[in-house]
């Protein structure tokens, strides 16, 4: 149980507010392929059922598709993966943040940090208020900037901030490469218990080019605009984490950079 | 080590059916996926619950040898499953893909399968396929699609491959369907239901088609439509034919890709026809020249002739069983008349990559085979031996005979009337084997599929063209490494040349060349000279060695000695002034050259190479006009294109510099060098985006081209992007080693990161290369220079002198020095002597005027002024060029009204409007910076350059007395408040400009600012990058 009074939240919002915050970032949802013809049909994704939390809810990630593979959604083996990246302002239908993959935490994926700040999951907890300046605050408190964020190089400065910005930088500074945790150990996940529509707020999408007419589908949810996207190779069926992170690095360039390389 | 036991149970299917599937088993009792990498990765399922198909018993029985870690499963459904080796991967598919109802309703699925494989007929037809898909579902998507498609296959592909990929989607489109009304052809795919494809359509436009494929049964043309990709059939409406089919087959030639418009008609239809021309009358009716005969015969086994093999004729025999005589022998030749070299085309097929595409299975063992050779066309049976040996003993090496009386008596007339004709046939039969097959119609059917399979295989390759134009880009399409191989062959094992083979040799000799293989090219040029020391093409190709090897003196003397041979050889001349340019010895250079087109005013090679001169030694007009003259004489010349592209950029012409390399790409859109000077002027204009992206298409035309390297190594100097520009010239030194450009890029690199050290290394590297070199002298001159080590940088530049007298370049770079070390009488020596080695030389003279200031001799200084003027009045680029001058003297007047000149001569010029706006900003003449601000929004309003339509309507000119404006050139304007730099937006709001960097401002209620600033030379320039937004209402609006 935490000894502390305080919670990430309210040391974020205590904290003097910088001249100007890091700019907001796109929010990314991963679903498989199985599932998106439904999401085609319908022109939305829908929250579900969350074990973690006991509630329906929709996971996306801050600033690029991070991929959850141990916290499968369904128990189909591993699945092909189809990447939605969404505009910021879908940041307003954020009803929480976490600044870490609540499902890796709490299915003990993070080693002994699961132990340790697993069963302190609510002092991380920083509701959304349907703001897009609250993940932009915790950036800047915790990575200083939108490209370390990207980067996973928390701000050295957090060790002389208040709890929890020094547990937080331990843990994101800690080598998790044996639990096959890459530079996503740094990231900041977003909860949302609404429906998200695609219209207006689909930026980018990577899917199965056999699936292309499921895209179509969803071309005509997003008129006029046409959203960017990658189609995969199809002919086979690869391992879907590598192709989630090929997904993570082709969004990476072709979308989130134009918000990074901005000094 | 023992291999696992791996046990079949099941497959799952993310991507729906048919697809690809992951199969489910028990390795070792553990429950495992096998995911598809380069050969397999096993995954362990923890939970054995996991959701799967279940495989039934039959399936588990089918399936049960199953391998793992060599196989791959793809499932129509959930009960009908097919295991695949991985080593066949690409063969299974191109299996499933000649089925045409294989997935017809999910196309996309077929393009993946088709890239899998990298066939590139099969992935152009499954793009056109899919295209058609995307235009009748989401015409709004078609154009991103089509340009993420590519830029896909641009990754994936070989670059020849990538090449013959059409670049848009409407080129991809007019490739299908050239031989129809586009308009009318978009209006019925706009109107077509897909899934009413294979209705009947009916046709009333007639456009002309390519071929005619004739079989003379229903049943064999069934065969040729099921290898064509959306064969359709076709009611005329009308009654002067019956039925048809129309197909487009995409077909790949060297230019790009193409497609064939085929008419599909079987005889059987035309049973009651009485005409006896009954071929005339179908190609009549298609409005087609090329008719393609694909049918069954009998073969004549004692010429080679096997059941089930594939025959063209090259010659015909028509013959009366009465009076057996040969009427008529015709060279192939004469048959096709439009392209004489299709039988040698067909003769190059030697692959049996045709073989795949045969579907009816072989009655008997072995493997078809092509004979190319004369057939027999007949209006009875033969009956008897007696009838078969005098038909065999009149033309010996007959491998078929046929019997059609219609045929025949059509055949001869469509031979009258010079109609392109191939008769490609299956034998179903041997005339002079009395022991007939046991199953005469199972050959029939094998037979006809052989035929179609060869007559698809060869129009797909584009051997047959219908045009002049398709057939030279046929031929052309041989490799360098080809020619090589044949040509080894061709001398293997010859320690000797003989007179008969020096063809070969010099041919072996110009491959070794273009290899970079110099000593083996030397090497066969000295035999070949050795047995004729007169042999004019092998002194050339030595004497180009030599010149690629900077041994000018043996260069230049190979090619004197060869003029002694004969005083009146023109390309002698024309290397020999390559040399002496080389040397720098302009003047021998020129006399050589005019001395050639004294001897042929006609010629076209001496007036390129007498404009590289000019351009040398800034004659521009003379340059430009030598390159008219040869325009005259060869319109479609693609090296003076790009010379003159070059005179063009030299004068700042940019438009009609992209315009002339633009044309030439058009001509011939293989080219490499038009797309380097391409991308020159993109960088001029600092479009790097498109300036990339044409070096890019170069390196796909070719992956070891030197040139596209350093240029992009350029432009990511420009962005300040040194990693990669320093990585793309160690590249570029990889391939080859030896050049010198790398190593002087290089060298500006290191300055720029301040490795000075490394940047002098670089350069002494390269002079090492080239000790007798000026460029790279010239380069450590500046490289000192700029570190004010002058000593050293005076020494180079002697050096340079040295070496080329009249170098301007030199001469220019000293008299700079001068002047900086104050010896302005050495410097005013030195600019003077430029201008008496060229007269026009403006920074020449805009130097003597700088210094004419410094020592306050304004007379001279405003006459030099004037001569600039005198010089050319009329000239855009000397007008803007003498402004600017006169602007840095602040004579703000006299650059207006030379501003407003070259307006006059050029009114749609954007870039003078700027400077007109800069000047009158200065002037604080608001009324007109309003006036030139209208008219550069009206040239805006009709220029297709959207980008720097942004740049310029996104910034509003206002002025503040306390301002000190700076020029960020197109953009408009930005000034100087305490120190820092500002732009002001639409609204009124002051934002910071900083240089080489680039920044954002949120900004409030309608305002767009978003800027990247860079240095080009002296100019600095803001980009307009794109509107960016604090407020999230705002953000939606981005949408």
């Amino acid at each position: 149980m935490s000894l502390n009074t305080k919670c990430l939240e309210d040391t974020i919002s205590d904290l003097p507010e910088p001249p100007s915050l890091p700019l907001a970032l796109p929010i990314s949802h991963v679903s498989i392929a199985r599932w998106f013809k439904s999401i085609a049909k319908d022109g939305h994704l829908e929250p579900r059922l969350c074990q973690v939390f006991g509630e329906e809810l929709l996971y996306l990630f801050y600033g690029g598709v991070f991929y959850r593979p141990k916290n499968k959604p369904t128990q189909n083996v591993e699945e092909l993966p189809i990447a939605f990246l969404f505009s910021p302002t879908l940041l307003e239908r954020i009803i929480r943040f976490y600044p870490f993959d609540t499902g890796g935490m709490a299915s003990g994926r993070f080693g002994t940090w699961s132990t340790s700040l697993g069963p302190l999951m609510k002092d991380y907890k920083v509701n959304g208020n349907h703001h897009h300046t609250i993940p932009r605050k915790m950036i800047y408190h915790i990575f200083n900037s939108n490209e370390s964020y990207l980067h996973g190089e928390p701000d050295p400065n957090c060790k002389s901030k208040p709890y929890p910005l020094p547990e937080l930088f331990d843990f994101y500074s800690d080598d998790l490469t044996s639990f096959d945790i890459d530079h996503r150990q740094c990231i900041i996940e977003c909860q949302t218990n609404e429906q998200i529509p695609l219209k207006n707020e689909l930026l980018w999408i990577g899917f199965p080019e056999s699936m292309t007419d499921a895209f179509i589908n969803i071309c005509k949810w997003m008129e006029p605009v046409i959203p960017q996207f990658f189609a995969y190779e199809s002919h086979r069926i690869t391992i879907p984490s590598e192709m989630t992170a090929k997904l993570e690095e082709i969004a990476k360039q072709e979308v989130i950079n134009r918000y990074i390389k901005i000094p | 080590m023992n291999k696992k036991r791996f046990k079949l149970i099941g497959h799952d299917n993310p991507l729906g059916y048919p697809a690809p599937v992951l199969p489910i088993g028990k390795l070792d009792n553990e429950l495992v996926a096998v995911y598809a990498t380069d050969r397999a990765t096993v995954i362990v399922l923890e939970d054995e619950e996991y959701l799967f198909i279940h495989h039934n018993d039959y399936l588990r029985e089918t399936l049960k040898d199953f391998d793992y870690l060599n196989e791959r499963l793809f499932a129509f459904n959930e009960d009908s499953v097919i295991s695949y080796a991985i080593d066949n991967e690409t063969d299974y598919f191109i299996q499933l893909l000649q089925d045409n109802s294989f997935s017809k309703e999910n196309p996309f699925l077929r393009l993946s399968l088709a890239k899998a494989t990298n066939d590139i007929h099969l992935l152009i037809q499954e793009l056109g396929t899919s295209l058609l898909r995307i235009i009748k579902l989401a015409p709004r998507l078609t154009e991103t699609w089509y340009a993420r498609q590519i830029y896909t296959l641009s990754q994936q592909l070989h670059p020849l491959d990538q090449l013959i990929i059409p670049e848009t989607w409407k080129d991809l489109l007019e490739c299908i369907n050239d031989a129809h009304n586009d308009t009318e052809w978009l209006q019925s795919v706009e109107q077509s239901d897909y899934k009413s494809e294979t209705e009947e359509k009916i046709y009333e436009s007639r456009t002309p088609i390519d071929f005619a494929i004739i079989t003379t049964l229903k049943e064999e043309l069934e065969i040729v439509i099921a290898k064509l990709p959306n064969a359709q059939r076709v009611v005329s409406g009308t009654d002067d034919i019956r039925v048809y089919y129309k197909a487009e087959l995409p077909i790949v030639s060297n230019t790009g890709l193409s497609s064939y418009s085929i008419g599909l008609v079987s005889l059987q239809d035309f049973i009651n026809d009485k005409s006896i021309d009954i071929i005339g009358d179908i190609a009549q009716i298609l409005r087609t020249h090329n008719i393609i005969y694909i049918g069954t015969t009998a073969g004549v086994q004692r010429n080679g002739a096997e059941l089930g093999d594939v025959i063209v004729s090259d010659k015909i025999i028509s013959y009366l069983m009465k009076d057996l005589k040969v009427e008529r022998e015709i060279s192939p030749y004469t048959i096709n008349q439009i392209n004489p070299d299709i039988l040698v085309s067909i003769r190059q097929i030697r692959d049996s990559r045709w073989q795949r595409f045969i579907k009816e299975k072989r009655p008997q063992k072995g493997e078809p085979k092509c004979i190319i050779g004369p057939t027999a066309l007949s209006n009875t049976l033969i009956k008897t031996e007696y009838d078969l040996t005098q038909l065999i003993n009149s033309y010996n090496k007959l491998i078929g005979i046929n019997i059609d009386a219609k045929i025949i008596t059509s055949l001869s007339l469509q031979l009258e009337e010079k109609i392109n004709l191939v008769i490609i046939q299956g034998i179903s039969d041997l005339i002079d084997q009395y022991k007939k097959p046991k199953n005469p119609s199972s050959w029939r059917l094998y037979a006809a599929d052989v035929a179609a399979s060869f007559a698809i295989e060869i129009l797909k390759q584009g051997v047959l063209f219908p045009d002049e134009q398709k057939d030279v880009a046929a031929r052309s399409v041989i490799k360098s490494s080809e020619i090589i191989k044949q040509e080894e062959r061709n001398i293997k094992g010859r320690s000797e040349l003989s007179e008969g083979e020096i063809d070969h040799y010099l041919q072996l000799a110009k491959t070794y060349q273009t290899e970079k293989r110099y000593s083996e090219a030397e090497t066969i040029l000295r035999k070949i000279l050795a047995i004729d020391s007169y042999e004019i093409g092998a002194r050339v190709e030595l004497s180009k060695i030599y010149q690629t090897q900077k041994k000018w003196i043996e260069a230049e003397d190979m090619l004197l000695k060869t003029l002694e041979i004969d005083p009146t050889l023109l390309q002698v001349r024309t290397e020999l002034s390559k040399i002496y340019q080389a040397l720098m010895k302009w003047r021998e250079a020129e006399e050589i050259l005019l001395e050639s087109l004294r001897i042929d005013n006609n010629q076209l090679h001496p007036r390129t190479e007498l404009s590289k001169i000019y351009q040398r030694q800034r004659r521009w007009r003379e340059a430009e006009e030598i390159l008219l003259e040869l325009f005259k004489l060869d319109s479609n010349n693609l090296q003076a294109h790009t010379e003159l592209s070059k005179i063009y950029q030299q004068q700042k012409r940019w438009k009609e510099a992209e315009n002339i390399l633009l044309e030439s790409l058009s001509i011939n859109n293989l080219q490499l060098h038009p797309r380097t000077e391409l991308s020159k002027i993109y960088q001029h204009q600092g479009k790097w985006k498109e300036a990339e992206e044409v070096l890019l298409q170069e390196l796909a035309i070719d992956s070891e081209a030197l040139h596209p390297r350093t240029e992009l190594s350029k432009i990511y100097q420009q962005q300040r992007n040194w990693k990669e520009a320093e990585e793309i010239l160690l590249e570029s030194l990889n391939i080859d080693n030896q050049q010198l450009s790398p190593r002087i890029e290089l060298s500006k690199i290191y300055q720029q990161q301040r490795k000075l050290k490394e940047a002098e290394d670089i350069l002494l590297e390269a002079l090492e290369l080239d000790p007798k070199g000026l460029q790279v002298r010239f380069e450590l001159s500046k490289l000192f220079s700029k570190q004010e080590i002058f000593e050293k940088a005076l020494s180079f530049l002697q050096e340079c002198i040295a070496i080329a007298p009249e170098d301007i370049n030199s001469l220019m770079e000293l008299g700079k020095i001068y002047t900086r070390l104050g010896n302005f009488i050495e410097a005013e020596k030195i600019f003077k002597q430029v201008i008496n080695i060229d007269f026009d030389n403006v920074p020449a003279r805009i130097e003597l005027a700088s210094l004419y200031l410094k020592l306050k001799r304004h007379k001279e200084r405003e006459d030099v002024l004037f001569q600039i003027y005198e010089i050319n009045p009329q000239d855009v680029w000397i007008l803007i060029a003498l402004s600017k001058v006169f602007r840095r003297f602040k004579k703000y007047r006299v650059a207006l009204h030379l501003l407003e000149s070259a307006l006059e001569i050029r009114d749609s010029d954007l870039l003078l409007v700027c400077e007109l706006i800069e000047l009158h900003s200065i002037l604080r003449d608001k009324k007109n910076v309003e006036h030139y601000l209208l008219k550069g929004r009206s040239i805006l309003d009709n220029a297709p350059y959207n980008k720097f339509k942004d740049r310029f309507t996104k910034i509003k000119i206002e002025f503040d007395e306390n301002a000190t404006l700076l020029n960020l050139n197109e953009i408009g304007y930005a000034f100087k408040i305490d120190n820092e730099r500002y732009i002001k937006s639409e609204v009124g709001n002051n934002y910071v400009v900083r240089d080489n960097t680039i920044f954002n401002y949120r900004v409030g209620q309608n305002e767009k600012v978003f800027f990247a600033t860079y240095k080009i030379e002296e100019e600095v320039i803001a980009d307009f990058i794109e509107p960016f937004f604090e407020s999230t209402i705002h953000l939606r609006q981005l949408i």
